[in-house]
């Protein structure tokens, strides 16, 4: 892709496995050696609070969430996260090559809604049900 | 969650020499007026803390009218716009928004069946338009002037007539609708500010810089007569008829307000307002039973009809954003400052105001800080310092102090007997009521904060390296230097325990250093909740809970117990942002802001 760096076939696996068996609460995953995205960590279970403590401070990462919620007339919905973290701190170098990879990545992952975030009021829950909220009125992406 | 309580409303924008126009509710509750891009709807039976405030004009704002159901409000901008909107809910849907002139829109008026607006002002070609308000279709021509149109008005009954006067010297009377030409009348030999029908659609008055009221009947035009000889003194800016039109108030240049008999031509009664320029009369308003009318530096005054002299209820404040507040130690008194270099003091239960006499400062108040005798320190830009008294909201001339700073001052805080005054260039230290204890130079500062027990002093600047100093009293010598962020810290406090000391900084991030802790951060959670510079900080009595405020227009509560819990408004001053921030007592919080109003937020913790 733009950035040369290639996907690991093991990333749409996991990928397929939490979007079609549910079995993983979020996956998260890393370029290694600038030239591969892998699969950094794989988690069963978690509340989303731990999983936004989870996050480098000072990395960038590519993370698969399955996130389900419960709407204001108490319906309930599930979406498919794929969050592009890239915290303002960190290396401009490692800021561009994610950038620079992102589409060779989201090619694998189909049916997700993309949300990029910064810091971290950009995954605040409350941030995440606004955007949710915006995606879904501008028909789901 | 952050309840709006009270709002201590800003006065209207005035400007010398112009006459502004106040728009009546006809039912008799509210009253309207403008200042920046918003319209204030004040209350008036309980002007002091009762306002509502609409903010979506994108410019500034130039008069704003009820519709004579009392349903929606037009208003209109210097961009020649004018926005109809509803009343009745608080969202103010807008029903329709029409560009209909070149300029500043400087008046309009609604026929009595709701259906017809002249809008006046200024333009290139033409200086007026009459529209249909809900299609904005045109209903007639407004010409005969070569110059802006001040005012317009219509007669409120049928066979409907319309007249505009205007800066050109004329008046003219037009006939409809569709509404044409009809008639000029000359009798005017200078600027006419304002013309008024009587609500019994008999005769209409205008008057301008003459000084000269003169009567025409209604439904010809024909000219009645004069009232007075002159009316005023000075050039008259507004007029007002009483419900059953049997007498007319006038307010003028000359700082008085006259009431007349229409009848026999006769003065029944006259208020004078003073003898500083900031005393002209600029506009009236007769409501019912409330008659107001609006001093040259924005102040209302409230006139009781049957003891002429001086007015009943004069309401002050802030025409100019806010820049400086500081409350007293018992939270019950306000102090704040503003770009206009006047001071306020506010009770800040009732809303009640005065403003601090005698002072030396000419330009905007940088800061101000209030010690616990109630005395207030206030800096401007023009680098002078001012010590005066709360209780007496007059300068103190017992003060030591120095009148004059060395640099341009940025901020003061007050802790014990001690008051630190940051400036640019330089730090002073001062020891109740205002002797100088040391002074030494520094650079770049933006802000200072002194601990609880007046022992250690934070200054805060632009530099990237350690933007946190820490300084001793009383000598000022430098302890240590505190984070290495590289944002310019905006705001620096510490918490009333002196447990910990919250920064915020331009970029948007709010810190909290505890001081146990050598400094270190108290928290691992990062607070970058506000999405511009952080502009101001306020520990609860308690120092549990800290607010910003923000260049984002927003407000948010923080939890030093749970920093992950956090209370935003978002937009709490909508289209302006936050200046200053304080607590009065353990659930209120009160915010300044660049639209120069005062807001009184309850906070519920949970």
């Amino acid at each position: 892709m733009a950035s040369g760096v290639s996907v690991d076939p093991q990333v749409e696996e996991h990928f397929k496995a939490i979007k079609i068996g549910h079995r993983y609460r979020y996956i998260v995953f890393h370029i290694v050696n600038d030239s591969t995205i892998t699969t950094e960590r794989i988690v069963e279970e978690s509340s989303y609070e731990d999983f936004v403590d989870s996050l480098p401070r000072n990395d960038c990462r590519y993370i698969i969430y399955d996130y389900a919620y419960t709407l204001e007339d108490g319906g309930k919905r599930e979406k498919l996260l794929f969050i592009h973290w890239a915290p303002d701190v960190c290396k401009i170098r490692c800021k561009m090559i994610y950038a620079s990879s992102k589409d060779a990545i989201k090619h694998k992952l189909r049916g997700v809604v993309e949300i990029q975030a910064n810091d971290i009021s950009e995954v605040a829950e409350d941030c995440i049900r606004d955007r949710l909220k915006a995606a879904g009125a501008s028909g789901d992406k | 969650m952050l309840t709006l309580e009270k709002i201590f409303a800003s006065l209207p924008k005035t400007e010398r020499g112009k006459a502004i126009v106040l728009g009546g509710d006809p039912k008799g509750e509210n009253f309207l007026y403008v200042n920046g891009n918003s319209v204030f709807i004040r209350s008036l039976k309980d002007p002091f803390t009762k306002c509502d405030v609409y903010t979506q004009h994108s410019t500034a704002t130039g008069v704003a009218k009820y519709s004579p159901s009392g349903f929606y409000i037009a208003s209109g901008d210097a961009s020649g716009k004018v926005r109809i909107w509803d009343t009745t809910q608080a969202e103010h849907v807008l029903k329709n928004e029409f560009h209909v002139l070149g300029g500043a829109i400087r008046d309009l008026a609604w026929t009595s069946d709701n259906q017809r607006l002249i809008i006046v002002g200024e333009g290139r070609e033409k200086f007026g338009v009459a529209i249909l308000a809900d299609s904005g279709a045109s209903v007639g021509e407004i010409i005969g002037h070569s110059k802006a149109i001040n005012s317009v008005d219509f007669k409120p009954q049928r066979p409907f007539r319309a007249v505009t006067a205007s800066e050109d010297f004329v008046v003219c009377f037009y006939e409809g609708p569709p509404f044409k030409f009809k008639k000029q009348n000359d009798e005017h030999t200078n600027f006419v500010n304002v013309v008024r029908y009587a609500p019994s659609g008999e005769l209409f008055a205008s008057a301008g810089s003459t000084g000269r009221i003169l009567l025409h009947e209604g439904k010809t035009s024909e000219y009645l007569g004069e009232i007075g000889d002159p009316a005023h003194k000075g050039g008259i800016y507004s007029l007002a008829f009483s419900p059953n039109s049997d007498r007319l108030l006038s307010v003028s240049g000359d700082k008085t307000a006259r009431l007349w008999n229409v009848q026999d031509k006769s003065l029944i009664g006259e208020w004078s307002f003073g003898n500083t320029i900031n005393d002209m009369q600029v506009s009236c308003l007769w409501c019912n039973d409330y008659v107001i009318t609006v001093s040259l530096d924005g102040s209302l005054n409230f006139l009781d009809l049957a003891n002429p002299g001086k007015p009943t209820e004069v309401i002050g404040g802030h025409s100019k954003p806010i820049t400086a507040l500081d409350r007293s130690a018992d939270g019950r008194t306000l102090v704040t400052g503003s770009t206009d270099a006047s001071l306020v003091i506010w009770d800040s239960a009732s809303g009640r105001m005065r403003r601090v006499t005698g002072l030396a400062h000419k330009n905007q108040i940088q800061a101000l800080a209030v010690d616990a005798s109630g005395t207030v320190y206030s800096v401007a830009m023009d680098d002078t310092l001012q010590v005066s008294s709360s209780a007496d909201a007059a300068v103190r001339a017992d003060s030591p102090a120095p009148r004059k700073l060395d640099s341009q001052p940025v901020d003061a805080s007050a802790a014990a007997d001690l008051v630190a005054i940051a400036c640019r260039q330089h730090l002073v230290l001062l020891r109740s009521p205002g002797a100088v204890v040391a002074t030494v130079a520094a650079s770049a500062l933006t802000c200072c904060a002194l601990s609880p027990d007046g022992a250690t002093l934070a200054v805060g600047g632009a530099d990237a390296k350690a933007p946190i100093r820490l300084l001793s009293t009383p000598q000022l010598a430098e302890i240590q230097s505190v984070a290495e962020h590289q944002a310019e810290v905006t705001a620096l406090a510490y918490s009333p325990d002196g447990a910990n000391l919250a920064a915020g900084f331009a970029d948007r991030y709010v810190r909290v250093y505890s001081v146990a802790n050598g400094y270190g951060l108290a928290n691992t959670e990062e607070w970058c909740f506000h999405t511009a510079r952080v502009n101001c900080l306020a520990w609860t009595h308690d120092s549990k809970y800290l607010a910003t405020g923000s260049l984002d227009c927003s407000i948010i509560v923080w939890s030093l117990d749970s920093p992950r819990k956090r209370i935003v408004a978002k937009n709490a001053h909508p289209m302006s942002q936050i200046t200053k921030l304080t607590w009065i007592d353990a659930n209120h919080l009160v915010s300044t802001g660049q639209d120069s109003n005062i807001k009184v937020w309850n906070v519920s913790f949970d």
